[in-house]
């Protein structure tokens, strides 16, 4: 990877987009702090609360544990007892519609509803970033559009700055506020695209002009910078 | 209830067709008493028999439960260490490869009580298979889950509790399983060398004082006590098993394959 540099505000949400191997999930794990750049430097906000918290490709729940286990752990992690932690694990189960589900172990749930916990464990901290690494990758279409619409909801609600990766040009125009695209070998940010649409956005905006304008710039960028690697020298 | 029913139905099977052999063949007691003749002479010496067993499965259930807390607690230790885990796993191995009866004349010198050097024997047989299957599992937390507490600055023994001891359950399960039988094998296997001897006495005892008196069919009352005893041991460990790992891991599914 070289020459990354990129910032995300508060109530800002950046995608970054690419092919796999491009390096979006080296800046995600970067930005987490669980991998350390070979040089330069990331900074991220330490405030109330949990400051980071990361979303997965997988759910990542332990599967020994209960929903309401899983989403606790953040909070259990920073030394906080289950009555202590009740009120706002129900909460955060609440934002994500998993309430009467708390008992539950996560077999016993489906691929969304899986997400759903992860992200409710996520949200549990109020965290000021939000790291999601494809976390809708495998989930059908209706199931991640659900989810694309309620995240935008808990992102505005809780002013969080979001920072996204994905392969799904549709998803980063629907979510973003702007879209990094970026190109494999050596990974780097080619381009730069903003979604200047008010939120909150209506599942009607994935049908309006200006929605696949926005997809018809990104895939060009996208189309652009794997013709630039493909004519390039190994 | 089929798959209940099937391996009881072998078992009456073959002890109905013993029972034929040896009353058709005219098999002399003393070579092979028949299942009936033993089950009188079991019901016969139940009173004596009984204490020898209750001496028994007390070496075994108290072998199982030291190879347990020995087990678990040096893989722990080796978890925490890698260096402790590389100097000291090979002497576990060494434990582990050296036949069990051919060390158990010299601890039957070294230690004084008979009690406790059977209960050594019995428990270097059964730690080895719960320690390294707990080894295993303490090291088979997924990745993802990994990066998790690390960004959420879990302390290490915070990892250990919530992270590897629960990733380690299944294979801890496993390690029991195998450690059940062999806490009873080695407790009888020890027992064996000691000979018969010291007031309080087990089933190999029993087995081998009747072996001298050519008692076969006391022979095989003892050692029908030890078969229901292993079954026992292994059924327990089952249902623990299905109890502990049953809500959420694939091994207790219900799922058909």
């Amino acid at each position: 990877m070289r020459g990354i540099s990129l910032h995300v505000g508060p109530g800002e949400f950046v995608s970054l987009l690419g092919a796999s191997g491009c390096g979006k999930s080296t800046v995600l794990r970067l930005a987490a702090g669980l991998e350390a750049p070979s040089s330069g430097t990331v900074t991220v906000p330490h405030g109330a609360g949990g400051d980071v918290a990361f979303v997965f490709q997988e759910p990542t729940l332990m599967p020994w544990a209960s929903v309401f286990d899983n989403v606790w752990l953040p909070l259990r992690l920073a030394g906080q007892r289950r009555a202590a932690a009740s009120a706002r694990v129900q909460e955060a189960l609440a934002t994500v519609g998993l309430s009467t589900f708390a008992e539950a172990y996560p077999a016993q749930l489906s691929g969304g509803m899986k997400m759903r916990a992860s992200i409710a464990r996520a949200l549990v901290t109020r965290p000021q970033v939000l790291l999601m690494d494809e976390p809708f990758a495998a989930l059908d279409d209706l199931t991640r559009s659900r989810l694309n619409a309620d995240l935008l909801a808990w992102w505005a609600a809780q002013r969080l700055a979001a920072l996204f990766v994905t392969h799904n040009i549709a998803e980063a125009v629907f979510l973003s506020s702007r879209v990094l695209v970026m190109a494999p070998r050596p990974g780097r940010v080619v381009a730069e695209h903003a979604i200047d649409e008010p939120y909150p956005r209506q599942p009607s905006f994935r049908s309006s002009p200006r929605y696949v304008e926005h997809c018809r710039v990104l895939a060009e960028a996208l189309e652009a910078a794997h013709e630039a690697v493909a004519a390039a020298p190994p | 209830m089929k798959h209940r029913l099937l391996p009881v139905a072998v078992l009456v099977g073959l002890l109905l067709g013993w029972e034929l052999l040896v009353r058709g063949a005219g098999i002399p007691a003393y070579t092979l008493p028949a299942p009936s003749l033993v089950l009188q002479t079991l019901a016969a010496n139940f009173g004596s028999l009984a204490g020898s067993w209750w001496y028994t499965l007390k070496i075994t259930v108290a072998a199982l439960l030291l190879a347990c807390a020995g087990g678990v607690l040096i893989a722990a230790v080796f978890a925490l260490s890698p260096t402790l885990e590389r100097g000291f796993f090979p002497v576990a191995v060494v434990l582990q490869v050296t036949p069990i009866v051919a060390v158990a004349p010299l601890i039957l010198i070294y230690v004084d009580s008979t009690t406790s050097a059977l209960l050594l024997c019995a428990w270097i047989v059964a730690f080895f298979p719960i320690l390294s299957n707990t080894v295993i599992g303490l090291r088979a937390a997924e990745a993802n889950l990994r990066d998790l507490f690390r960004l959420y600055r879990a302390s290490p023994w915070q990892r250990l509790a919530l992270l590897r001891l629960p990733s380690a359950l299944p294979y801890f399960m496993a390690g029991l399983k195998v450690s059940g039988g062999l806490s009873l094998i080695g407790a009888v296997t020890a027992e064996m060398v000691a000979g018969a001897a010291g007031r309080e006495t087990g089933l190999a005892s029993r087995i081998l004082e009747a072996s001298f008196r050519t008692e076969t069919p006391k022979m095989f009352a003892a050692l029908t006590l030890l078969v229901a005893t292993g079954v026992l041991i292994h059924a327990g460990l089952n249902l623990l098993s299905r109890w502990v790992l049953g809500p959420w891991h694939a091994s207790e599914s219900s799922r058909p394959d």
